[in-house]
């Protein structure tokens, strides 16, 4: 029994911890580079800075002395004052408060809807390139029909059926857009499977499943990056039009999107109600681009400066 | 060549079949009503139940699939429910508005991006190269419908410069009127697809200044406006190409928001309208005519492609046999 | 790199620019939108229509009045309509024989003269001699005939003589006189006979089928119309009505009515203060506020819609509501306050006491309204179990104000521990939900929601009107006892008005009694105008206008 700890002890623990040191260098020089990219231009550290601002500020919500649902008919439509920053709505709702948790909502809807596009994306494309052949070709052909499809009316059609909800926004908006992912993921697992350490682990015996986690995944990872930015991006933006069509979450719940619905009724008095939401929505998705870019520039040396 | 084109066709064709499939499932799947469209308040609770009864639609999904695409196949999109007339005589009289509002924003986008990408890459990392970029960030991130309604705030609201709706004032059939009407639908459609135009010049640019041509070119004496628009701008307009074919989704899709946003008289505002009222047969007609324009876009692209660009034909050629 | 930077500056201007414009204008009262000083007004209208080559509406040629229109039709036959829309739209085209109005009397069009004999069966309706169509052919009784003739090919049974399912006679007595016998002495005939469309028949040659299938004549200039106005140029985005000069009660002054299809959301508002359009309707407070203070440029027409709002618990909904939690629900909700929040002003809505309007002559404003009292609704929501409770509350989003109505009772009905799913529809997903047991032989819908709030408009004349169809009850609807509809429908067949009264009066207190049906706003219909249009009100009628002889663009 003794004998057998001390066995384990001192040769699995090390090894494992090898390994772990591999992958942790791997990703580092990945994490890294991306890191170095960012901080070498300005613009990128005042995208991140405002993305972490208006993140953080949006898991604060609760903390706000309002409800953002909570009626107050005495201070409709009052101006922007120390008490109400952003001033307060027809309701008299804090608009502020109601910025920060539409942009929970917006965010939400944003980061989940890249989430599963790149989890579908990523998945079918690795898989359809991994395995090729005829597999390949039907799934290309489905990712084809995908791309061609008039995405952002079937998205109207199909919000206009169902029942709005987060959910259904979510599924609605990344059933639409994975297939640039598959292409994009596809390519770079055609040409990185006939590479030779790909080639020895196969021979080594290790299962597909094991190579295309392993080997393929870390190593597309920088495009997948990429695509995920700007997939927050132009999710958030169809969340704001969808939202606009009055196809958004339901009241008494807010996005950005509903929130620049809510206000079109006034911009003709009360602009100032379209201004915030509206910049909110410009300023994020801005960021998530600018963030995008500035990882493609850092993680795919060949595009040109 | 011609075993690609047909390899091409073949397979705007199943996209096409598949797109029609999928946006049927779509509206099967779909609970509502039809039947509400033809009710009015005045009637009996009885003649309502009549109308439903005259309404039904006993068949299973597939069966009413198969139909309507034989029926489809031969041009007839059915009868719309709403208006109780063709579907594609409704359709074909709105889409010259359409392509007119389509055409115009793609030709402005593209007279735009084209040269904004060309000084942008010739005077790369300088303060016009930023404020171009710069505007090409803005456009890419900002809502279109807010775009537009900015616009319809400056100038009909303050200024009052320009009509905010419809094509042409009553009564008055000029060019110039239409043209009036045009510019704000036309300034945010075309803003959306402005930034990536412009992008991809920008790169392209910059790439093919540092060709050797460009060298030879200067060393010839050659002025740099001659080398940017004769040299370069030659080069960099095949990739364009595909650009536009790929830009052709968003001009479709923005359109029906766009033009609903400046009560714009074409196929886009009318499938709104059409959602609203759960007017399939005009639903599944637009999405099948949207999809078309799109995978049409694409198609010519890809074939335009191959013929101008001689290294793309022979390779074709060659993998064709 | 420093592009980014400028997006993130011209993004920054927008925001200075807009902000600019919000601190000039947020102040109530100032000349809003437009920059131009009241006095100043009536030139820089013509500027601005000059610059951009407009063709000058009101300022140049007065006789023009101009309407937007959310779509534009696909035909303007009198028998495609439905919506509120289009029947605004084809008012100027098309007369009824006669409207109930406001006082609860009738205006005559086509017709000068409805008998009901003592018994109230027979309805003897005479066509003004001088009444005609825009072809000159003098309108008779053949086309009631052919309207008869319509409904019969249209719903196998002749619509305007049928009670209850009994089919009467109608006997054309002479050329313009028409006598329609009912099987029963039935007070809702009335407004069939009001909703009346009256067909060319020369023009279908007395062919139902015919106009069925007419769409194409209806959508080309210079069909038949029996109105002021027929239509004369139809383009793309808008079509216009020229004024008759044969019609048969006089020339209108407004020569021109234009229909233009305006861009939705603010557009309209914004083509509105630039001079596009004519006049709009408005729904809050604040547009009210606007308009009112720049009195020298618009004018302000306010009428009752004759229309209640009203609260529906649902029988059939999942939460299957009991007596005692109706009750606290009913406890909860702050009619006041719902007035307040949602409609900001008792100028655009009231708060209403009775199932029925006060345009209808049998209303009582005795009728004890709900009170509000929250200790008590917590007291009683806490005993029947209803705190806590998740309902789910549908409210058709086509409709003005429903939203806000339903944003105010969940935060309402929150106070007492009861959550709302608040589910906004359009009206073509909503009917099928909210009318799924009365009309749409139980489709299922009926047992997705628990609340839902919808509007009956019309609600005028002498009869229970709508009222009726809803406490008379197809399948038990509503929750109601039978005891209503049995009551209901003696009111319509009383012969006597204090009879009608009594029973009028028993059965709407019966029905408040049981808490299915809490009545939520009598609305007002709001419109404002530019200043040079007068008359918008000279016969209120919703939708609006039709009396189109009233309206002037003069000023």
């Amino acid at each position: 029994m003794d004998n057998q700890i001390v066995f384990d002890q001192a040769s699995f623990a090390p090894l494992e911890k090898k390994e772990k040191d591999l992958g942790t260098v791997y990703h580092y020089s990945l994490w890294k580079s991306i890191g170095k990219e960012i901080r070498s231009n300005p613009m990128a550290v005042f995208a991140c800075a405002f993305l972490a601002v208006i993140i953080v500020a949006c898991l604060l919500a609760p903390f706000s002395p309002y409800d953002p649902n909570k009626l107050d008919l005495a201070s409709k439509f009052a101006p922007p004052s120390l008490q109400h920053p952003f001033g307060c709505d027809e309701f008299g709702r804090d608009y502020f408060t109601r910025a920060l948790y539409g942009g929970r909502v917006s965010l939400t809807v944003g980061f989940a809807a890249m989430l599963v596009t790149v989890f579908i994306g990523t998945t079918i494309g690795i898989f359809s390139g991994y395995i090729g052949g005829k597999l390949d070709m039907l799934l290309m052909r489905f990712t084809d029909i995908f791309l061609a499809l008039p995405s952002m009316l079937l998205m109207v059609v199909l919000n206009t059926f169902l029942k709005p909800s987060m959910t259904t926004l979510i599924a609605v908006l990344s059933l639409f857009s994975w297939a640039s992912v598959a292409r994009i993921t596809r390519a770079e697992t055609m040409s990185l499977k006939e590479r030779d350490y790909v080639h020895a682990s196969k021979n080594l015996g290790a299962n597909s499943f094991v190579i295309a986690v392993k080997h393929i995944l870390p190593n597309i990872l920088g495009p997948v990056i990429v695509a995920a930015s700007l997939g927050v991006a132009s999710a958030i933006l169809s969340e704001s039009s969808l939202s606009f069509l009055g196809l958004g979450i339901s009241i008494p719940n807010a996005s950005w999107g509903s929130m620049l619905q809510g206000a079109q009724a006034h911009i003709l008095d009360k602009p100032i109600l379209a201004v915030y939401p509206g910049l909110l929505i410009l300023l994020t998705v801005l960021s998530f681009n600018i963030l995008g870019d500035v990882l493609r520039s850092a993680l795919e040396p060949k595009i040109v400066k | 060549m011609v075993k690609y084109c047909l390899k091409k066709v073949a397979q705007v064709l199943i996209v096409m079949l598949l797109i029609s499939f999928f946006s049927f499932a779509i509206i099967d799947l779909a609970p509502g009503d039809i039947s509400s469209s033809y009710i009015t308040e005045d009637m009996t609770a009885e003649e309502k139940a009549i109308i439903i009864e005259k309404l039904g639609l006993d068949k299973s999904m597939p069966e009413q699939y198969l139909a309507w695409l034989s029926e489809a196949l031969k041009g007839n999109f059915g009868v719309s429910l709403s208006y109780k007339t063709p579907v594609m005589p409704m359709l074909t009289k709105r889409l010259p508005s359409t392509i007119l509002l389509m055409g115009v924003s793609l030709l402005t986008s593209l007279t735009l991006s084209i040269p904004l990408g060309l000084i942008a890459g010739y005077k790369k990392n300088t303060w016009v190269d930023n404020a171009i970029s710069g505007f090409a960030y803005f456009g890419m991130s900002i809502p279109s419908f807010y775009f537009g309604m900015l616009l319809i705030i400056l100038f009909t609201a303050i200024l009052h410069v320009l009509p905010s709706s419809g094509m042409h004032s009553v009564g008055v059939n000029t060019p110039l009127d239409t043209f009036q009407h045009m510019i704000m639908p036309v300034l945010t459609m075309a803003l959306g697809s402005m930034a990536s135009k412009v992008r991809y010049v920008r790169a392209n640019t910059i790439g093919q200044l540092a060709e050797e041509y460009v060298l030879a070119a200067k060393a010839k004496g050659t002025s740099s406006v001659t080398i940017l628009f004769r040299h370069v701008l030659k080069n960099t307009l095949l990739p364009i190409i595909t650009i536009v074919g790929m830009n052709m989704a968003s001009l479709v899709c923005g359109s029906f928001i766009i033009e609903s946003l400046f009560g714009w008289p074409g196929i886009g505002s009318f499938a709104m309208e059409a959602i609203g009222k759960r007017d399939y047969p005009i639903i599944m007609a637009y999405i099948m005519l949207s999809g078309f324009i799109l995978v049409m876009g694409n198609f010519v692209a890809d074939i335009l492609y191959s013929f101008a660009d001689p290294r793309i034909k022979r390779g074709i050629d060659t993998a064709n046999g | 790199m420093k592009k980014q930077f400028l997006a993130l500056l011209m993004a920054s201007a927008m925001v200075l620019s807009m902000a600019g414009c919000s601190s000039g204008e947020a102040t109530p009262g100032d000349s809003a939108a437009t920059p131009s000083t009241p006095t100043a007004d009536a030139e820089n209208k013509g500027t601005t229509e000059g610059d951009t080559q407009k063709p000058a509406e009101p300022a140049v040629q007065k006789d023009t009045f101009t309407i937007a229109i959310s779509y534009m039709p696909n035909t303007l036959a009198p028998h495609s309509g439905g919506s509120d829309d289009y029947t605004s739209m084809t008012r100027p085209l098309y007369d009824k024989l006669f409207i109930e109005n406001l006082e609860g009397g009738l205006d005559y069009y086509l017709a000068d003269k409805l008998e009901i004999s003592e018994d109230g069966k027979t309805y003897t309706v005479h066509i003004r001699d001088d009444a005609n169509w825009s072809d000159g052919t003098p309108i008779t009784t053949k086309d009631i005939q052919f309207c008869i003739d319509y409904s019969v090919h249209k719903y196998g049974y002749n619509r305007y003589a049928r009670v209850n399912g009994v089919e009467g006679t109608v006997n054309m007595i002479d050329e313009k006189t028409a006598q329609f016998v009912l099987p029963e002495a039935y007070n809702y005939f009335i407004i069939t006979l009001s909703g009346m469309n009256v067909y060319p028949s020369h023009v279908f040659n007395g062919d139902p089928a015919a106009l069925e299938n007419s769409t194409e004549y209806y959508s080309s200039p210079n069909f038949v119309t029996s109105g002021a106005y027929t239509v004369t140029e139809i383009s793309e985005d808008s079509f216009v009505c020229t004024a008759r000069d044969d019609y048969y009660r006089g020339t209108p002054q407004v020569k021109k009515v234009v229909m233009k299809v305006i861009g939705s959301g603010s557009t309209k508002a914004v083509a509105f203060e630039n001079g596009e359009i004519d006049y709009m309707r408005i729904t809050t407070v604040d547009e009210l506020e606007k308009y009112k203070a720049q009195g020298d440029k618009y004018n302000i027409y306010s009428f009752p819609e004759a229309r209640l709002n009203y609260l529906q618990v649902n029988p059939y909904g999942p939460a299957n509501l009991n007596d005692a939690q109706r009750e606290a629900l009913f406890y909860a909700i702050n009619g006041d306050e719902v007035i307040d929040g949602a409609y900001g002003t008792t100028d655009l809505a009231t708060n209403p006491n009775s199932i029925l309007t006060p345009e209808i002559s049998l209303y009582n404003p005795q009728t004890p309204d709900y009170v509000y009292d929250l200790e008590k609704a917590k007291e009683l929501a806490k005993s029947s179990g209803l705190e806590g409770m998740t309902l789910t509350y549908i409210y058709n989003a086509d409709r003005p104000n429903m939203e806000a109505v339903a944003v105010v009772l969940q935060q309402q009905l929150a106070q007492i521990g009861v959550t709302l799913n608040i589910e906004g529809m359009d009206s073509s997903s909503f009917f099928p939900r909210f009318f799924a047991v009365s009309s749409y032989g139980k489709n299922g819908q009926e047992l997705t929601w628990d609340l839902g709030t919808n509007g009956w408009d019309s609600m005028k004349g002498n009869t229970l009107n709508q009222a009726y169809s809803y406490l008379n009850q197809a399948d038990n609807a509503w929750g109601l006892t039978p005891t209503c509809g049995e009551l209901a429908l003696k009111v319509n067949t009383a012969t006597t008005q204090e009879e009608a009264q009594k029973l009028a009066d028993e059965v709407v207190e019966l029905a408040l009694a049981q808490h299915r049906i809490y009545p939520l706003t009598y609305t007002n219909y709001v419109i404002v105008s530019q200043k040079n249009v007068t008359g918008l009100d000279c016969s209120p009628i919703v939708p609006e206008f039709i009396d189109y002889l009233g309206i002037s663009v003069n000023g």
